[in-house]
């Protein structure tokens, strides 16, 4: 088992330095193409959900990122220090067979982040939110 | 991420490379908005070297496809990665988007 912790800011900054950190450890512990696609567009819907939403757009509280190699997952546990908030609780958006000029555009991520993980879940510890991102290496 | 354009006689075609992701979506965002607010032609983005796009990069290609819908324009995208056929599959956006053409056929959709 493998793990690496990194804090990030809560604004856009803080996302790119995720992005990186991601990148090297997908070369580093050799995550195919599709299961480090699918974590990214997991991790930065999670993320952004909560810089926009949880800390309201405020750019200076943190956010700690787990990841975690397993023998047949990939794990990734996102903490933060915002409002309860539970990402499960954000309903599947209701449109997407409308046609275009009845759709809403928005609501699309948390919709994603179920799609592309094996395993999403929330939790609420000690005033943090914490979510938790699996997906097998298969 | 890289954009770049070229004019054909009623067509622009955009070809993305690299990723939408958390750094790059305000530039894709306001390439487009002044793409589309300067120019009145058809658009069609070649995503073959496209790696990567998350939920706001979504958002900007379906704000993009309205805008043109309304000036009664087309935009098509073509040479999709599996992966990020899947992000338009899973969003149900293969009703907005087709997601099998390749630039050839996306042309001569243009053209018919």
């Amino acid at each position: 088992m493998k793990n690496k912790i990194i804090n990030i800011k809560s604004r856009t900054s803080g996302l790119e330095i995720m992005n990186q950190q991601l990148a090297r450890i997908v070369e580093e512990w050799n995550i195919s193409k599709d299961v480090a696609f699918a974590m990214n567009l997991a991790l930065e819907e999670i993320t952004t959900n909560i810089i926009n939403y949880g800390y309201k757009g405020l750019e200076d509280y943190d956010i700690t990122i787990r990841f975690t190699l397993e023998r047949h997952n990939l794990r990734i546990q996102i903490k933060d220090g915002a409002k309860e908030f539970n990402p499960l609780d954000i309903e599947d958006p209701d449109s997407l067979d409308k046609p275009l000029e009845e759709r809403d555009i928005g609501g699309l991520g948390i919709h994603l982040v179920k799609k592309f993980t094996d395993n999403f879940s929330y939790r609420r510890t000690n005033n943090k939110n914490i979510v938790t991102l699996t997906k097998s290496l298969e | 991420m890289e954009i770049t354009d070229r004019k054909t006689n009623n067509t622009i075609i955009v070809e993305l490379s690299g990723r939408i992701d958390a750094g790059s979506t305000e530039s894709t965002e306001k390439y487009f908005s002044a793409l589309i607010s300067e120019n009145d032609q058809n658009i069609i983005v070649n995503c073959e070297n496209l790696d990567y796009i998350n939920s706001s990069g979504l958002r900007i290609l379906i704000m993009s496809l309205k805008k043109q819908a309304a000036k009664e324009k087309k935009l098509l995208l073509c040479n999709l990665q599996k992966n990020i056929k899947e992000v338009f599959q899973f969003s149900g956006f293969t009703n907005l988007f087709k997601i099998e053409l390749n630039l050839e056929l996306a042309i001569k959709l243009i053209d018919s």
